[in-house]
């Protein structure tokens, strides 16, 4: 949970980390190993290796936070609908989650950048339409159970309409599965941003990218390690963070495994 | 436990594979939606601004984006279900046939993999959840963790890196025979070939699902140990290998094979990333050099493919549970 606390705060004031500008070319210093000048290192155009990954975890976070955020708010919209109202509205969101569920995400992430162009926006959009399904389902199946529920007969007893009931009643019951799984997937996005830099269609260069530096270090493992070494390694202490930050939300959020 | 009687059975597999078709559907119509995002002209987007007016012209007619767009999506859904991909751009060849030409790399790939993660991840969680609270379970859940958390393509680089460049053990790059036929001839130095070529990639792909296997064996095992049914095994004195093999991992299976299925399909996808990292000819790769090339009718055509089999697997995995479980109904 350090480690993420460490990237988020490199992500929102990347000068705490490093005073010097990621983009700033050392020709004579290319693939350097770590040394006092470089900590760890240089690219293969002489750029400081740290300064690129500070500034990177800023691209990455960006597009965790975004693609969550927007998968998260189509997801639960259209789970609440699903879910409250049923018959045609179930059927028709359902089946339309069957069919994006019909793709193995990754690959349905690289063709849509594919088509609309590579760049921090598509893979954004590209994402967002991956991950909304999982949160669409999870809601549905709460809504589900929740609509049943005699405080939602209350409400309606009493004249609140179906948009008081799923805002004020049902939306609150639905956050904690939601938390869980947004946490969880931050950790996958990060994956999926750099995998989809790592092959090429992600965020463009000059503009830092964990996923292209690595995917550069690959071309220089023989006399340079350090550049895929350290980028990879930026990417899984992200992805390991939020997965221990989203499986401890679970333990405190879930009766089932709290402590007894 | 016996299995659900045959009609319920035959009446269940027909409706779940009757529920393909309009994912089926839906997902062609996703595919052929692609080439409608391409900015401007998908003509001039997919040959180039170099490209000469009646070359153009000759592209539009041939793909038919002369025509309103209802019609183009009719036509192209006709095509798909005759089997009719179109031709590739910049190969000049049959999609289809391309697809079947890479498919069994990709297969073979997915099938060596999915066999690593279930021979390392299940007795890892078995063994932690016998040693449950030790060191042992401590240090196995933490290396799942890592293993969850671990980008595929940085642990491609890194084993290409230690393997490959350091200690020259493994190929790097390409495929060595194929595997099935290699094992059919009986020829030791072409099946040591093509396990060479396989143990990387293979590895690569099967590790995160190792790892989540590891973690999802473990979890369920502990969740059949507390029923009462296992409580009483132990009661009556049952030596506590023949409670956890006997009785509890049998009842855990369920998830883990639930899990192993949905695996084979992600491998599916995850392939992409593993075959393009060790230039293994799959349709991964195919896709990802064709997305370079612009080539969209084999991006299309491949994607459409794929989706299809990952949905197909899903349906498999479903209609196992019958086998596994017959408590399960299915109304």
């Amino acid at each position: 949970m350090a480690v993420l606390f460490v990237i988020i705060l490199a992500a929102a004031v990347p000068v705490l980390f490093t005073r010097v500008n990621p983009d700033e070319l050392d020709i004579m210093a290319r693939l350097s190993p770590p040394s006092a000048g470089h900590p760890i290192g240089t690219d293969h155009i002489g750029r400081d290796l740290l300064s690129r990954l500070v500034y990177g975890a800023r691209v990455s976070l960006l597009v965790a936070v975004a693609s969550v955020g927007g998968a998260v708010a189509i997801g639960v919209l259209l789970g609440l609908l699903a879910g409250y109202y049923g018959r045609w509205a179930d059927g028709t969101i359902m089946r339309l989650v069957d069919v994006f569920l019909a793709f193995p995400a990754i690959l349905l992430a690289l063709a849509l950048v594919a088509a609309l162009g590579a760049g921090i926006t598509s893979v954004i959009a590209a994402l967002v339409l991956v991950f909304w399904t999982q949160y669409a389902r999870v809601v549905r199946a709460v809504t589900l159970a929740e609509k049943e529920k005699a405080y939602v007969e209350a409400a309606r007893a009493i004249g609140a309409g179906d948009v008081r009931i799923l805002a004020r009643h049902i939306f609150p019951n639905v956050l904690s599965p939601v938390i869980i799984l947004a946490t969880l997937g931050m950790g996958t996005a990060v994956v999926a941003e750099s995998a989809l830099s790592f092959l090429g269609m992600g965020v463009q260069p000059p503009a830092p990218s964990w996923g292209w530096t690595l995917a550069f270090g690959t071309r220089y493992l023989r006399d340079a390690p350090h550049i895929a070494t350290f980028s990879g390694l930026a990417i899984m202490a992200t992805v390991l963070g939020f997965n221990l930050l989203g499986d401890g939300i679970r333990d405190l959020l879930d009766p089932k495994f709290r402590p007894q | 436990m016996s299995p659900l009687p045959l009609p319920r059975m035959v009446r269940y597999t027909t409706r779940r594979l009757l529920l393909l078709v309009p994912v089926a559907l839906g997902a062609a119509v996703i595919t052929f939606v692609l080439l409608l995002l391409l900015p401007g002209d998908p003509a001039i987007a997919l040959l180039g601004q170099e490209a000469s007016g009646p070359e153009i012209a000759r592209f539009r007619n041939l793909l038919g984006l002369d025509r309103p767009v209802p019609i183009q999506l009719g036509l192209y859904l006709w095509r798909m279900a005759r089997g009719d991909f179109g031709r590739s751009i910049t190969l000049d060849a049959p999609v289809l046939r391309l697809i079947l030409s890479t498919l069994p790399a990709t297969l073979e790939l997915a099938i060596f993999s999915i066999t690593l993660a279930v021979v390392g991840g299940i007795p890892l969680g078995l063994l932690a959840a016998r040693r449950r609270g030790t060191a042992v379970d401590t240090t196995t859940m933490l290396l799942a963790q890592l293993g969850v958390s671990m980008p595929v393509f940085w642990l491609g680089v890194l084993l290409i890196l230690l393997f490959a460049v350091k200690l020259n053990w493994l190929p790097s790059f390409g495929r060595g025979a194929p595997l099935v036929a290699a094992l059919v001839s009986g020829n030791a130095g072409l099946i040591m070939d093509s396990l060479r070529h396989l143990i990387l990639p293979g590895f690569t792909l099967a590790f995160f699902n190792l790892a989540l296997l590891s973690r999802l064996t473990r979890w369920a095992l502990l969740e059949v140990l507390e029923e009462d049914y296992v409580r009483t095994a132990r009661a009556k004195g049952q030596r506590e290998r023949i409670v956890l093999y006997r009785h509890a991992l049998r009842n855990a299976l369920l998830p883990i094979v639930t899990i192993v299925g949905l695996q084979f399909g992600n491998a599916l996808g995850g392939a992409v990333v593993t075959e393009t990292i060790f230039g293994w000819p799959g349709m991964g790769r195919l896709v990802v050099q064709a997305i370079g090339q612009r080539d969209f009718p084999v991006v299309q055509g491949a994607v459409l493919v794929l989706a299809l089999l990952f949905s197909l697997f899903n349906v498999l995995v479903d209609l196992t549970y019958a086998f596994i479980d017959p408590r399960i109904r299915y109304g």
